[in-house]
């Protein structure tokens, strides 16, 4: 019977983690429309991987300030005019979109950053 | 900063200071952790229970006594002896009140904003979340810095001291810290004004009379062990930690204001005691993780529920971020419509108060059956008395979990905030421009340490109760039987935990 080695096994998940992580980042472009200051259901959580450049497309029917959370990015959303957020998705977590607006203070939804 | 931006700050601020229920359900600020994924929490929730009957299977064969665990006096090497020294005692208490003006004076004169206030960082962050950790992994030093209990000893000194005024009743135990802890909480996790410097000064001053007055009638030491609830909390997640303080002078502790338990000549972790105590008599000893939580001598039945209520209040700050919560939130939120503006308020009252109801209700359906499988050799609230603390690393360890990004992220304020702690637009260190890094550590080295330090935590739990057990049962097999019933109770408990830290975060509405 061959001793049990750990460490190969430790060894082999870091190697499969790095692996992982050699793949390139992905440009990943959202195409997000507000209506009355909601997204559509399927859009509220925005779901991209550590590294990904990623473009926030917006267009919204009523103006609003809109603030990332942790990123810490805003931009000013207009009607008939469509406004880019692009960023590279650096760091991890659970981050959410807030909108600012005359009697609006709301969450929208949340982008979630993956380690890869 | 453009003007946009400080227009921005400021709704922050007004969102954070007016919405109802804030923006988050902890005290102040954002958490952006991403949920543990489904296997690591099955995987840990897996080890945690495999790992509790490794433990019981390999079980310990003598048990060591209350005090009878291996510790190495620092006080024997200079290293110790210097930093136990009285100068740097008195030091360490000039920089603690010099904080709390700081801190005081920030919150009732700086910038209304809560970020660009010292004074909610500071208090929610630095302090309570901070000290937590300290007590938790270093030790007691709350006991050492407490700046309320170094001013009024200074005050002693200075004025004269004055024998107490009345004498604090024996039968009331910890209960008034165990209703201020309550208040403190409430404050904490369902308080709207809880990030409104002045609103958090106001509270300070308020603090700062009850406990002087409190001070002044029944004795400095007497307060703090009985009605504070710092002290006491601080002390509890102490007992996990490291080191301690112990006295072998009987002289001193005959004459310590509160009665100490002195167990084999020897008081344990009484500050009192240490300062009267001849030098030679001290010990400020090295110990292993936990083994604090094995002195159950001075457990009463109000230390059983001061107890259960640091414990469910830290689950409730959890829980209150779960989908599971914002769909009973909802619910009622929708039902209680005659309420108005007050609903939110309401229905995290009820919670706050249901959970530590919940807890005590469960810990003593599980205290029964353990004083039961164990022939009944020792009654129920014997059973509840012993094994409390035992539950504690897992407190501890779920604590440390929930937090961890939280302190490091939010942390970082304090390098701008040291710079600026009035919101004055100073730069006193020129870091006022200072970004918090959110990168600074990633998701899935916060998900391993989190599960880790659960799992270790269950683990020193486990091992805890059972060296309690043989302490405490005649025989071996009683013990043994007793366990089981725990052993339930604390795989639950830890589910549980894991089960919340594998939620998405969900703010309150």
């Amino acid at each position: 019977m061959t001793t049990p080695r750990p460490w190969a096994l430790f060894a082999a998940v870091a190697l499969a983690f790095l692996a992982a992580g050699a793949v390139g980042a992905e440009p990943r472009l959202f195409d997000l429309t507000l209506k009355d200051g909601l997204l559509p259901e399927g859009q509220r959580l925005l779901r991209v991987n550590q590294g990904d450049e990623v473009t926030l497309k917006w267009t919204t029917n009523r103006a609003f300030t809109l603030h990332l959370h942790g990123y810490d990015l805003e931009a000013r959303l207009v009607p008939q005019t469509s406004v880019e957020l692009r960023f590279t998705a650096r760091a991890t977590g659970r981050f959410p979109l807030e909108i600012h607006g005359p009697g609006t203070e709301r969450t929208i939804g949340h982008l979630e950053v993956h380690p890869r | 900063m453009t003007a946009r931006r400080r227009r921005l700050a400021w709704g922050g601020a007004i969102l954070l200071a007016l919405a109802p229920g804030g923006a988050t359900a902890h005290g102040f600020g954002q958490r952006y952790d991403l949920p543990v994924p489904l296997w690591l929490w099955a995987t840990a929730a897996a080890a945690a229970v495999a790992l509790s009957f490794a433990i019981i299977g390999v079980s310990v064969k003598a048990s060591p006594g209350a005090q009878g665990y291996a510790r190495l006096d620092l006080l024997r090497f200079r290293v110790g002896r210097l930093l136990a020294d009285r100068r740097i005692r008195l030091a360490a208490r000039l920089v603690s009140v010099g904080l709390l003006g700081l801190v005081l004076a920030a919150s009732l004169v700086g910038d209304q904003s809560p970020t660009r206030n010292l004074a909610p960082t500071f208090i929610w962050v630095a302090w309570w979340v901070g000290f937590a950790y300290l007590s938790a992994l270093v030790g007691n030093l709350w006991a050492v810095i407490n700046p309320w209990a170094a001013l009024f000893a200074w005050g002693e000194t200075l004025l004269g001291r004055r024998p107490p005024r009345l004498r604090y009743p024996a039968g009331l135990g910890v209960w008034p810290a165990v209703a201020l802890f309550l208040a403190f909480a409430w404050i904490e996790l369902i308080y709207t004004g809880r990030s409104i410097p002045a609103q958090l000064g106001h509270l300070i001053v308020a603090y700062s009379a009850l406990t002087w007055t409190g001070m002044a009638f029944f004795g400095r030491v007497t307060w703090l062990r009985h009605a504070d609830p710092f002290a006491t909390a601080f002390g509890v997640l102490a007992r996990f930690a490291p080191t301690e303080v112990r006295v072998t002078d009987r002289e001193a502790c005959r004459r310590c204001e509160v009665a100490c338990a002195p167990r084999d000549g020897a008081c344990l972790d009484c500050g009192a005691c240490f300062e009267r105590a001849a030098p030679a008599r001290r010990e400020w000893n090295l110990r292993s993780f936990g083994a604090g939580l094995l002195n159950t001598g001075d457990v009463s039945p109000s230390m059983v529920a001061f107890v259960l209520v640091l414990l469910s209040t830290v689950t409730f700050d959890g829980f209150t971020a779960t989908p599971a919560w914002a769909s009973v939130e909802g619910r009622l939120y929708a039902a209680l419509v005659a309420l108005g503006d007050a609903r939110l308020t309401f229905i995290g009252t009820l919670g706050l108060i249901a959970f530590p109801l919940l807890f005590g209700l469960v810990y003593v359906a599980f205290a029964r059956w353990m004083a039961w499988m164990g022939d009944d050799q020792l009654t129920t609230s014997t059973v509840a008395r012993l094994f409390v603390l035992s539950l504690v690393p897992i407190a501890i360890a779920y604590h440390l979990a929930h937090y961890f990004t939280y302190l490091l992220i939010q942390g970082q304020l304090l390098i701008r905030l040291a710079s600026d702690p009035f919101g004055f637009g100073w730069d006193l260190f020129g870091t006022a421009r200072y970004r918090p890094d959110i990168g600074i550590v990633g998701a899935r080295a916060v998900w391993y340490t989190a599960v880790v330090a659960i799992v270790v935590g269950h683990v020193i739990a486990v091992y805890v109760a059972h060296v309690v057990a043989l302490r405490e049962y005649r025989d071996r097999r009683a013990a043994l039987r007793s366990q089981l019933p725990m052993l339930v109770l604390m795989v639950g408990y830890t589910v549980v935990s894991l089960w919340i830290i594998a939620q998405p975060i969900v703010e309150s509405r």
